[in-house]
């Protein structure tokens, strides 16, 4: 099992994300907001005035105030509407942040403190410092790490990883399918993988049967699966969403009602001679010759002709990421 | 010396030995007081007495005259060089108070007495005063600026030059004591001053307002809070230091758990210079307020509660300086538990989120008691924060109603977690969670 030193474990699914379930009193509190108000600390139930700084990361936006003499204690901080309780816990404390870990998984440190896994996948101990024995126990085995823990420091143990998801197409028609590939990791063996895939209404999953092959320890591992979009669906953008032991991965696919001539020649089967966007997009010696057989033609798909520019576009492209 | 003693024995025997008549002074005579040589038990209408002052030898011839049942001189003063001669009244010259005066008549069998010239009569008197411009005003307290201790020993003017204060000025403060040799301000006036100024200093090694006396090449420095007593001719004068008076807040004594805090402040006087504060085992600080935390470091080399702390602040507003204290005592942190309502064993491990709890605090003093609870919420999004009242269970221990953590929408996995805050003035918030189930 690895275990990482990070700062990045989030509370994902929220519309406010926090950097730790509890910070260090020498350490900032962060947070990361949708919107561009300042968020609202309160204390013991009083609002507590500080000064924030911002910056923009992406469509979010990044809050960090130092709260340097502020007590130790639970802290909430309030965002847009929403709310989430924190802990400040003295610097001379390590925390243990426990991710990705089974629902209904138990795990303990030093055989003292016991905490049963939720929904989130997570949980944290307040530690001391020195070494310390990470008990996990779930229903298919358990084992046990020893962790050497320091003052102020934020001791992530990911038991599992959800690191991409990965569709085979950023287009795709009204009901056409498309796939979509997942990247794991698992410190643990488990039997197989247990994800809850968020589809917009009327979507579905086809062909999951790879979902269910078992994950080995320690290695990434890919699973795929086919999304079935309805022929109804409205012109649009899409989001979908896998979640597995509370760690969440999003993606985003444009229903559209001509694809992009790229899409097209990229998944189109030679051998079939048709459109299949479940492949994986690639630009191959057989996709650019049925590319080059549609000069002055409408390319399948799309509302466009095959151009000598748009060709030679793609043969740029083709030659730039490798002959195939 | 010789002579004069001669010159009696001569007086003495022309007058007789045998005498039936009484010659006597009335009253005793004192320095610039009135008094008359009388003559008793003589059948004669009038007559003369001899006054001599056997220390300069000098001699006045009375008329003595009958007053009732006596003969009586005319009223006579004595008065030295250096005195101001007395109108309508005769003046006996002495040389200064002591001198030996002899009266003598010859009448019937002849009579004398002898008597030393006695000083002024009456008390001494101590003041303080203080200047003010030009002007000595009289003072009740020490302060800064210039002083003077101001004896008036009328008793103590014995000559024309300017006499020395018997027995000094003695200054007493605490366990120090200074005797200051004193001479008379004039030639005849009785008067002795002590003229010093007086400021304040910071002992910060001691920790201590001081208050220094300074005076030619000298200087004497006492404890502010001291008083002192200055004697002077059987007399005693006690007077103070004048400090700033300050006032600390919240209180000027408080009960604080360990671990809190408390902000304390200068309350007054208002728009002080200067605040320093002095907190044993931590040492000086400045500024108008000071937020105190009650860490065990201040208890050594174990805490053992209750304890106590005496946090001085010393103040200045323009030159004037006070201080004053305050009592902290030291108690121990509040507890919070987790208990099993049913039972009311404390709670371990992950407990289901559908059974009830009880939050329990201990170690609250009870000048705290009114009105306690708890705050108890989720981590993590959604905390559902709520007050739950407390109850008192027995002395400092408090518990809250049951309490079902599916009340605050948890799921098995999450973690409950309850504060306490000390009200105020204490800084002070606990808190405790607890992993569901």
């Amino acid at each position: 099992m690895s275990v990482a030193l990070t700062l990045c474990l989030g509370l994902v699914g929220w519309a406010m994300e926090l950097a730790h379930p509890a910070f260090f009193a020498a350490e900032p509190l962060v947070v990361w907001t949708e919107e561009v108000s300042p968020p609202t600390l309160f204390f013991c139930g009083n609002p507590w005035p500080v000064e924030w700084r911002a910056e923009k990361e992406g469509p979010r936006t990044r809050w960090e105030t130092p709260l340097a003499q502020a007590p130790l204690g639970v802290w909430i901080i309030c965002a847009e509407g929403a709310c989430a309780a924190v802990l400040r816990v003295p610097n001379e404390k390590s925390v243990v942040e426990i991710s990705g870990a089974p629902p209904g998984s138990t795990v303990s440190l030093d055989a003292q403190e016991t905490r049963i896994i939720g929904e989130s996948g997570k949980t944290f101990f307040i530690a001391e410092p020195g070494q310390q024995k990470l008990l996990f126990a779930y229903e298919c085995g358990r084992f046990e790490e020893l962790l050497t823990l320091t003052a102020s420091q934020h001791l992530v143990v990911k038991i599992g990883e959800l690191r991409e998801l990965l569709l085979s197409s950023s287009e795709v028609l009204p009901g056409a399918r498309i796939s979509a590939q997942l990247k794991v990791r698992s410190a643990i063996p488990l039997p197989y993988l247990a994800t809850q895939v968020l589809l917009p209404n009327g979507w579905q999953v086809e062909s999951q049967e790879e979902l269910l092959l078992p994950i080995p320890p320690e290695h990434e591992v890919r699973r795929s699966f086919v999304i079935q979009v309805p022929a109804d669906t409205a012109i649009g953008r899409y989001e979908i969403a896998v979640r597995w032991h509370g760690l969440e991965l999003k993606a985003k696919v444009d229903v559209v009602d001509a694809l992009s001539p790229r899409v097209v020649v990229g998944h189109w089967d030679t051998q079939n001679n048709a459109l299949n966007l479940t492949t994986p997009f690639a630009l191959t010696y057989e996709r650019m010759l049925w590319a080059s057989c549609l000069l002055g033609q409408v390319i399948p798909y799309t509302t466009e002709l095959m151009t000598p520019e748009l060709l030679k576009a793609l043969l740029e492209e083709w030659a730039s990421v490798g002959v195939r | 010396m010789c002579k004069r003693f001669w010159m009696l024995g001569v007086f003495l025997l022309s007058c007789g030995f045998v005498q039936a008549e009484v010659i006597r002074f009335e009253p005793a005579p004192q320095l610039l007081q009135t008094f008359y040589v009388v003559v008793e038990d003589t059948p004669a209408q009038e007559g003369k007495a001899l006054l001599l002052n056997a220390t300069t030898g000098k001699v006045w011839v009375l008329e003595l005259k009958r007053a009732g049942d006596v003969l009586k001189s005319p009223a006579l003063q004595a008065i030295r060089p250096c005195d101001q001669r007395p109108a309508e009244i005769m003046a006996i010259e002495i040389s200064q108070v002591g001198d030996l005066l002899v009266a003598a008549t010859e009448l019937g069998e002849g009579a004398s007495t002898v008597a030393k010239v006695g000083p002024r009569p009456g008390e001494c008197t101590i003041t303080l005063e203080v200047q003010e411009g030009a002007e000595w005003k009289p003072a009740t307290t020490l302060g800064i600026g210039k002083y003077r201790l101001k004896v008036e020993c009328p008793p103590y003017d014995k000559t024309c030059e300017q006499d020395v204060l018997p027995g000094g000025l003695t200054a007493r403060m605490d366990q120090t004591e200074i005797t200051l040799a004193l001479q008379e301000a004039d030639k005849t006036g009785g008067v002795f001053f002590w003229t010093f100024s007086g400021d304040f200093q910071l002992d910060k090694g001691k920790q201590e307002l001081i208050y220094r006396l300074a005076w030619e090449d000298q200087e004497l420095t006492i404890p502010s809070t001291c008083r002192l007593v200055f004697r002077a001719g059987g007399k005693e004068l006690m007077t103070r230091v004048e400090t700033l008076a300050v006032e600390i807040g919240p209180s000027m004594a408080m009960f604080i758990p360990a671990g809190c805090g408390a902000k304390l402040q200068v309350l007054a006087p208002s728009e002080p210079d200067e605040v320093l504060w002095y907190v044993p085992g931590r040492g000086w600080f400045s500024g108008y307020t000071l937020e105190f935390v009650a860490t065990d470091d201040l208890a050594a080399p174990v805490p053992v509660y209750p304890y106590a702390l005496l946090v001085r602040v010393f103040v200045r507003k323009g030159n004037a300086w006070g201080t004053t204290q305050m009592a902290l005592t030291v108690t121990p942190r509040p507890e919070l538990t987790f208990v099993d309502a049913k039972s009311g064993q404390p709670i371990k491990g992950p407990w289901p989120i559908n059974q009830s709890l009880k939050v329990q605090v201990a170690g609250i003093p009870d000048f705290v008691s009114e009105g306690l609870f708890v705050r108890v919420g989720k981590l993590g999004p959604e905390p559902m924060e709520r007050k739950v009242g407390l109850r008192r269970v027995q002395e400092g221990l408090y518990e809250s109603e049951p309490l079902v953590p599916e009340a605050w929408q948890t799921k098995p996995g999450d973690i409950l977690w309850v504060e306490f805050g000390v009200p105020a003035p204490i800084l002070c918030v606990v808190s405790a969670i607890l992993p569901l189930r």
